[in-house]
């Protein structure tokens, strides 16, 4: 089974989440404990354009890391989602829930 | 003319506050509390337009504003009427004369006399008030009334043994001092410094005492002190970093004539809108109240990480030490749902013991009234126990708890929590019941956990806590009424791929010919998952009991998830009603991937589901549920499954999707609802190796007609 990869780094005032390989109930927990690591203590972009497949345990994890964000405060931002990690989110009927910027320069300073 | 418009908005708000006190069990109370506030509400206005007329129609300003006065003394008649017997509302025939024959000689006095007031003028923006020879006597009468029932407020409150009706007490007389303090200060002090642009709101002092004793009527909660201090330092830091900087901007843009008054009340508004939140923010975080949350998440992972496999007096003794730790109690017992429905305790102590026997009154307050959290304080003063109140504070005091949380599943009290006073002597507060109902979910589970598995002599056979915790959710997912109906054959699978899941499938008989279910995915995986999903099908259960509007049971539960489930989980499923009799299905579709349909007029496999929108990402999800009627004639068929089977990859990375889906069931049309889930599951299984990764759960219904048989 393919793996996942997150790799932390910073761009301005963001840390940068970058996630590859498929997000599913195998591998989701790499995301959580990173994303839980940065969400709400700094603000965070999760770059998901390296995403094979996104399940709903994918989606569970982003809509905690939102929520811990916008409970303290801080900006979040899902970066340029791949085609699968699109149609997760959407799959929901709330896209709007997950603020998105096409590319990494979007990103607010 | 602005002071004169904010004197009838205030009006206005009396009015309401009037009309929203509930008077259930305290009916005397709150009529002459309403009495106080509707004088105080005609003071408020007769003095307002008094002083609109003052100008041009001197005469009927004159009336009005004498009237007022006499209003004014109605209104302290009414609060010290009110002192005298409060909280109980007691019957004083003889005080009550008296007290009306008081305000017909007030109102001949104030109104029919030039003793308060011999005439009114206004001249540009300045008013000019002729005093009666006794118009300082009167104001002294009746500032002094209010004085004096203040004074017998503080000393009831004093007396009061009822904490909650203590503090109710003491708010309401420092509404009336208040109101005493503002009244002198605008009516006599400052008018005698010059200020007289400002008679107009001279009535709105009687706010401060109506708003004080609303507040004090809805407050059945002690106020948690170091809470209450950190939320005023709050707001006073709020109000200094944005509200002074911004009415000082709007003052100055005011007296430039920089801004006409309704421009700059809708930039204000703006303002508000725009920055409110962030200075709101900015000010929780400098003193400290967002930490009460934080406090209560707490308490919520405690109880989440109690080890099940540890057995139930452990587990009972950990849950006790948490309590006893978080909220200061100085004991802890709980009782849990016996065979009969009755409540046995089951902890301190090995031997159980019937606590409420099967039948006893009080189950049915405890199990009707939508509350899982009830305060001791609560039955006291909250009108809406009114009706119950001697029958649960009897309990209360049996118990001698101060507070219990419920486990409710339907109509039946599987668990319930009882705690006893603090050891510091205070009682639980509102901060307390917010913690209370913050961790209800979790304790839910460790109630369904003593109630179902503890009790059964399993722990020696099961291995550790994923063993034990996978019983609870087998228990569970196998609690439905199974559909059975002439005409009518279903089946359904419900399994996980790693013991634990978030899957969920119920189906509740609602009537002879009606059944609920719900289909659906809890989000997340193992225990977290399977344990959000007991929590979530125990709470359908409890709305459907509640709730008859199917929107709004939807709406409900999205409301649940959002507010009482951890951050992050979400569910997608569908919710349905089968009326069989009509051969009709109503479904709302919260998210599922297919719901498919096939019909023996189309002779092929539809996707009926439409668009949905998945619950727990937004407070308010009503608005966007739609409710779908599906004809089922005789021969049709529904198969509605979760996202394990269609996004079920194989180690090509390739998709079981929904065409492989419908051409399995295109391909087993004249099977029963059994047999088509066997096909389905054995096709995914096979496409994926035997590897399914997710929790897969499929429902189907076949449907025959009314006259029995299977499709």
């Amino acid at each position: 089974m393919t793996g996942i990869s997150v790799e932390p780094s910073q761009k301005g005032k963001f840390t940068v989440l970058t996630v590859q390989g498929p997000i599913n109930s195998y591998t989701f927990t790499e995301l959580q404990e990173k994303a839980m690591n940065y969400a709400g203590k700094s603000d965070l972009a999760i770059d998901l354009s390296g995403v094979s497949t996104m399940t709903s345990a994918g989606i569970g994890v982003i809509l905690a890391a939102i929520e811990d964000a916008e409970a303290a405060g801080k900006r979040i931002f899902i970066v340029q989602p791949s085609e699968v990690a699109r149609l997760a989110i959407e799959s929901t009927g709330f896209g709007d829930r997950f603020p998105t910027v096409a590319t990494m320069k979007d990103l607010p300073a | 003319m602005g002071l004169t418009i904010f004197t009838y908005l205030s009006t206005a708000i009396i009015i309401i506050m009037a009309f929203r006190i509930r008077s259930r069990g305290r009916k005397r109370d709150v009529a002459i509390y309403r009495i106080a506030a509707l004088c105080t509400a005609i003071y408020g206005g007769l003095q307002a337009s008094g002083y609109l007329l003052a100008a041009d129609y001197t005469d009927t300003a004159l009336t009005l504003i004498r009237w007022a006065g006499a209003f004014a003394s109605f209104s302290y008649l009414a609060f010290f009427r009110l002192s005298l017997t409060f909280p109980y509302g007691r019957k004083l025939a003889g005080v009550d004369v008296l007290l009306f024959v008081l305000a017909g000689l007030s109102a001949w006095r104030f109104a029919g006399t030039g003793d308060y007031l011999e005439s009114v003028r206004r001249v540009l923006l300045e008013f000019i008030r002729f005093e009666g020879p006794r118009f300082k006597l009167y104001g002294m009468l009746s500032a002094g009334l209010g004085l004096v029932s203040a004074v017998i407020l503080w000393i009831r409150a004093l007396l009061i043994k009822s904490r909650v009706y203590r503090q109710q007490a003491f708010l309401m007389s420092a509404g009336i001092i208040a109101s005493v303090l503002y009244g002198y200060m605008v009516s006599l002090y400052l008018p005698s410094g010059g200020a007289t642009t400002i008679y107009p709101i001279g009535s709105l002092g009687g706010l401060l005492a109506v708003l004080a004793a609303a507040y004090a009527f809805s407050s059945t909660r002690l106020f948690h002190l170091p809470s209450l201090s950190k939320t005023l330092a709050s707001q006073m830091a709020m109000i200094a970093v944005f509200g002074i900087p911004l009415a000082l901007l709007a003052g100055i843009l005011l007296q430039f004539r920089l801004s006409i008054p309704v421009v700059l009340v809708t930039l204000s508004i703006a303002a508000f809108l725009l920055l409110g939140r962030g200075a709101d923010r900015f000010a929780s975080k400098r003193f400290g109240t967002a930490r009460n949350e934080e406090a209560r998440e707490e308490i919520e992972a405690d109880i989440a990480h109690l080890d099940l496999s540890l057995g139930r007096e452990a587990v009972l003794a950990s849950l006790s030490t948490i309590l006893s730790e978080r909220f200061g109690s100085l004991w802890f017992w709980m009782l849990s749902e016996d065979d009969a429905g009755g409540l046995v305790r089951v902890f301190p102590g090995e031997e159980e013991s019937t606590v409420v026997g099967a039948g006893s009154p009080v189950l049915e307050p405890l199990t009707s009234l939508e509350r899982q959290v009830i305060l001791k304080t609560d039955v006291v003063a909250d009108p809406a126990f009114a009706a119950h109140k001697a029958i649960l504070l009897e309990f209360f005091d049996a118990l001698g708890a101060e507070a219990i949380i419920l486990a409710k599943e339907g109509r039946r009290i599987i668990g319930l929590f009882a705690l006893g006073p603090k050891r510091s002597g205070a009682d639980y507060s509102a901060l307390d019941y917010d913690a209370f109902m913050a961790i209800q979910g979790k304790l839910f589970v460790v109630a369904y956990y003593v109630r179902h598995v503890a009790r059964e002599s399993l722990l020696a056979t099961v291995e550790k806590e994923i063993g034990l915790a996978d019983q609870i959710v087998r228990a569970v997912q196998e609690t439905i009424d199974p559909i059975r109906y002439p005409g009518v054959d279903v089946s359904y699978i419900c399994q996980s791929t790693r013991q634990l899941g978030g899957d969920l499938y119920d189906s509740v008989k609602i009537s002879e010919h009606r059944w609920f279910f719900v289909v659906g995915d809890v989000s997340g995986k193992g225990l977290n998952a399977a344990m959000s999903m007991v929590i979530l099908k125990s709470m359908i259960r409890t709305l459907l009991r509640e709730e008859k509007d199917f929107v709004k049971l939807v709406s409900r539960t999205n409301a649940f998830i959002k507010e009482q489930l951890p951050r992050g989980t979400f569910f997608a499923g569908v919710f349905g009603f089968l009326a069989l009799d009509k051969g009709s299905v109503y479904f709302i579709n919260c998210g599922i991937p297919a719901v498919f349909f096939k019909s023996p007029g189309l002779d092929t496999v539809i996707e009926v589901q439409g668009e949905g929108k998945m619950l727990g990402f937004v407070r308010n999800l009503e608005p966007y549920l739609k409710t779908r009627k599906l004809a089922l004639p005789a021969g049709s068929s529904l198969v509605i499954t979760t996202d394990g089977i269609v996004e079920a990859e194989n180690v090509r990375g390739e998709r079981y999707g929904k065409e492989r889906m419908v051409r399995i069931l295109a391909e087993n049309k004249g099977a029963n609802a059994n047999d088509t889930i066997d096909a389905i599951i054995k096709s995914a299984t096979a496409f994926t190796d035997g590897k399914l990764e997710d929790d897969v759960t499929v429902l189907a219904i076949n449907y025959s007609g009314r006259k029995g048989g299977t499709a």
